[in-house]
């Protein structure tokens, strides 16, 4: 049945985040309210980059790999770091501790960046007849992503919410701040340069988004170690 | 809905900064939070409810594989019903071979062509066995090696000859064999041949295979009410003399319509674009000669494009019944053209009039003799009209029902079965051969050229004797001719008195390059003319040309390399268009393509050309919806959504258990499992 199939991707592509939710404290501490704001801004980050991007890209026919459109996507893409920063700063939250905001604010910033680009393809295109994997790997994908988008929340709160950081981790963070930030671009170029299979690169997107987390991971727990 | 935005925004200000909800009494607010609340619970659940209703509106989507796939013809024969009675499709697809006793009505089974089996065929049809649809797949045009056509064209006329005469209670589609369907046939077949999907009970490895599901979503198919059959004729008058009596009149006749097992793909290259194309050719050359005076004939041609061939040549009787009484006691005879693409060097002509008919025996003859010429044989076979049997298997039975001599030319030799030999499926442009229409062409052009060149002779009475005629003859030749023709050229001319080399010898002179053609013609325009029988004029012919030692020379008007030379540019192009257009007269509109551009041809060839529109008698009637696009779409088993969804329900436990034990400690973990228990023993 395919509306069958369509729940079961559905299921796949937003469960986690809601599962997440519920099973960390963040339900405990209601913080609601900041994944909806981290959302809203997302939202507006993503209009301003769809209008750079219309405006700096050429429109391509081929799906092959320019370099220069590439680097042109990953200049943009550095506007996602840009609304991180608004959402995690700027905005007020109500008194949540930073180990929970940074949290809360990858979570609505994943929430919402699955939603715009996952559910409208899984809506018009898993309910039909036809059988593919694509869904299946969207929602890997979903996942991997709220694994990414936590792990960039939180290297971001540490970059720029943590005043005291030892000196000596600096550079790892900025440069996992970087990697992350430009792991839209890399799996692009495998995908078209490397011409790699979708269970090949979901595989890898999987991999490297748990690889960061970890990374990223000890990075907190050693910035919050008392000194 | 005011009052629902309002209480929204006071809910989000509370929400957003519950410090500020003092600012507003409090008692307000509450109502406002209460009653917004339930405000808004009844739209998220009418959003709800219109999503649901939405989504259970499963669109098909896009599909894997889409082609064009041509339905079988449905049709009614007095009441009894054959063909494939449905249109609509939606099955799992299946290919042979099939477990013995397996139940097929929920497969839709995919019959290629190539290699296809007539005993399974035959056991679906004659055992009236329930099918989900059937799909034969018709080999592709481009890749079929010359040696290929002949067996599957033997294997397509097999087949339609079954399916035309069956009734399949089931749909029946054509399709041509794609890349795309030859990939998804292997698998089907590694199936169990059904195509369906394991039930949940069957093992887990064959949970994961696909099926694949045949779907053509079209309306269920309708009678075709009062379909139409347009019958075209092309009058082109002859040279009416000084009297006022009507001219004879030739008709050359030729149905253009087919039947088909599939009826967007009956072309009739054969049966019946042959004729047509023979009598279009013939229509062109006899219009260059009319088109000047000199050399007009004096009988009136006519030419009839008829409909409803197949159908018992119902258009044919339609047309018949419609003439003036006066321009049908002037047709002389009637040659009917039907299938001339294919022969090899023996052609029949069937005739219903006894053979020892005047008229009869005189075209036989003409035909025969420029078949000789041509290396040809003509047979003839006469077989006797049952009026009390509707069956009419030959086009000039129609003719002879009313009293007009009628014949039809025909390469094949027995009268053809009802509704068999009109072009179908096998009879394609590689079934005609361009060179033996040209044959035929020249065939039935130089025999009437005969009875043409015939009527141009001046009047001669019966009953002098031969040097009398001699003496007029020579008379004749004698008047001063200096009227030239308009750059016909001809070669040599069937009549001997068209030899003399000159004005002043009466000798015959059988070389050629004395010849002048011009004396001919200025004969005949000064003569005066009233008919003498065609019959009598020729035996005349036939004596003299004895007489002036005119035998055994090759005979053209129509000669290569002439002006009036048959076209093969013209021939093939109007075999390519006919063999390009499916043309079942029921599925033809009143101002069809193809029947327009046949007018506007025979427009351009004659004088005057008329249109008639009946419809098909009652004993046929048809059904619509003969065009669709099939869809193959690769699905699952309900089992695969069963199985991912256990997977993926797992896997969100795991993650919350995960999680759960990670942020907030075990000890939650276990509270949280044990908290139902608890709360029903507080309640007890």
């Amino acid at each position: 049945m395919t509306l069958f199939h369509f729940l079961n991707c559905a299921l796949l592509t937003f469960g986690p985040h809601a599962v997440y939710y519920t099973a960390t404290p963040l339900s405990e501490y209601d913080t609601i309210g900041t994944c909806v704001k981290a959302a809203i801004v997302y939202l507006g980050t993503a209009l301003v980059k769809l209008i750079c991007l219309a405006t700096f890209l050429e429109v391509s026919d081929s799906d092959s790999f320019n370099p220069y459109q590439e680097l042109l996507k990953a200049l943009i893409g550095f506007i996602d770091v840009a609304g991180l920063y608004f959402a995690l700063t700027q905005l007020t939250h109500r008194n949540i501790s930073q180990n929970h905001k940074f949290q809360a604010v990858g979570l609505g910033w994943a929430f919402a960046d699955s939603v715009l680009h996952r559910l409208v393809p899984l809506w018009v295109g898993a309910r039909g007849l036809e059988f593919t994997w694509e869904y299946i790997f969207q929602g890997i994908e979903a996942n991997a992503d709220l694994v990414l988008n936590l792990s960039l929340a939180a290297i971001g709160s540490l970059m720029w919410l943590r005043r005291n950081k030892p000196k000596t981790l600096i550079p790892i963070i900025y440069a996992c701040a970087g990697i992350l930030a430009t792991m839209p671009s890399i799996t692009s170029y495998l995908r078209r340069a490397l011409g790699w299979q979708p269970p090949k690169l979901v595989a890898f997107e999987l991999s490297s988004s748990l690889v960061m987390a970890i990374i990223s991971w000890q990075l907190f727990s050693a910035c919050h170690r008392p000194v | 809905m005011i009052i629902h935005y309002q209480c929204f925004q006071f809910d989000s200000r509370s929400w957003f900064g519950r410090k500020t909800s003092s600012l507003f009494s409090g008692r307000l607010a509450r109502i406002c939070r209460g009653g917004g609340g339930m405000v808004m619970s009844l739209t998220t659940y009418s959003i709800l409810v219109l999503v649901l209703v939405l989504a259970v509106c499963v669109e098909l989507g896009d599909a894997a594989t889409a082609v064009d796939a041509y339905r079988l013809i449905q049709y009614d024969l007095d009441g009894a019903p054959y063909g494939s009675r449905l249109a609509a499709l939606n099955h799992f697809a299946g290919v042979a071979p099939f477990a013995s006793g397996v139940d097929l009505s929920r497969t839709a089974v995919i019959l290629p062509l190539r290699d296809l089996n007539f005993t399974l065929l035959h056991e679906f049809i004659t055992g009236k066995q329930q099918l989900g649809g059937l799909l034969f797949l018709l080999p592709r045009d481009t890749d079929s090696a010359r040696k290929d056509t002949g067996p599957i064209r033997t294997i397509l006329s097999k087949l339609e000859h079954l399916l035309i005469h069956a009734n399949l209670p089931y749909p029946v589609y054509f399709a041509h064999e794609d890349d795309k369907i030859n990939e998804v046939l292997p698998d089907v077949q590694r199936g169990d041949g059904t195509g369906q999907p394991a039930s949940a009970t069957t093992g887990g490895l064959e949970l994961m295979t696909h099926s694949f599901k045949l779907v053509v979503s079209t309306s269920e198919p309708k009678k075709l009410s009062s379909p139409t059959i347009t019958n075209i004729q092309g009058w082109l008058p002859g040279l009416k003399g000084d009297g006022t009596s009507q001219l004879p009149t030739i008709a050359v006749v030729a149905s253009y319509d087919t039947f088909g097992a599939a009826p967007e793909l009956s072309v009739g290259s054969d049966s019946n674009g042959s004729g047509v194309v023979v009598l279009l050719e013939i229509a062109r050359l006899f219009s260059r000669l009319y088109s000047n005076p000199n050399t007009r004939g004096r009988y009136n041609l006519l030419f009839g494009l008829t409909s409803g061939g197949p159908y018992n040549y119902d258009g044919t009787m339609k047309w018949l019944r419609n003439f003036d009484q006066r321009i049908r006691e002037s047709i002389e005879f009637a040659i009917c053209l039907n299938s001339v693409g294919s022969w090899d060097n023996e052609l029949w002509l069937h005739v219903s009039k006894p053979p020892e008919n005047v008229y009869i025996r005189q075209v036989y003859e003409s035909l025969a003799d420029v078949a000789k010429e041509l290396d040809v044989t003509i047979g003839l076979k006469h077989k006797k009209i049952n009026i009390s049997n509707s069956r009419v298997a030959w086009e000039h039975e129609q003719f002879s029902r009313v009293r007009v001599t009628a014949l039809t030319l025909s390469e094949l030799s027995v009268a053809p079965e009802l509704l068999h030999n009109t072009g179908g499926l096998s009879d394609s442009r590689d079934s005609v051969d361009d060179t033996t229409i040209q044959k035929s062409i020249k065939l039935v052009a130089e025999s009437l050229g005969i009875g043409y060149a015939v009527s141009l002779k001046p009047p001669i009475s019966s009953g002098s004797t031969v040097s009398d005629r001699e003496k007029i003859l020579r008379k004749i030749v004698a008047l001063d001719q200096n009227g030239s023709d308009e750059g016909h050229d001809f070669h040599v001319l069937p009549l001997t008195c068209l030899c003399f080399s000159s004005p002043r010898t009466a000798r015959a002179d059988p070389s050629i390059s004395g010849f002048d053609s011009g004396i001919f013609f200025s004969i005949t325009y000064r003569l005066a003319s009233s008919l003498l029988p065609y019959v009598l004029l020729r035996k005349l012919l036939l004596e003299e040309r004895h007489i002036y030692g005119y035998q055994g020379r090759n005979v053209q008007i129509f000669a290569d390399n002439s002006s009036l030379a048959l076209n093969p540019f013209y021939v093939k192009s109007w075999l390519d268009l006919l063999s390009q257009t499916p043309r079942v007269a029921p599925f033809l509109s009143k101002n069809d393509a193809i029947v327009s551009a046949l007018k506007k041809e025979l427009a351009d060839h004659t004088d005057e050309v008329n249109v008639y529109h009946e419809t098909i008698d009652g004993m046929f009637t048809f059904y619509d919806s003969t065009r669709s696009t099939l869809s193959i779409y690769q699905v699952t088993s309900v089992g695969f959504d069963f199985v991912m969804l256990a997977i993926i329900g797992l896997y969100l436990i795991v993650l919350f258990t995960v999680l759960v034990i990670a942020t907030r400690g075990f000890d939650e973990l276990l509270l949280m499992i044990r908290r139902p228990p608890t709360r029903k023993s507080k309640a007890a």
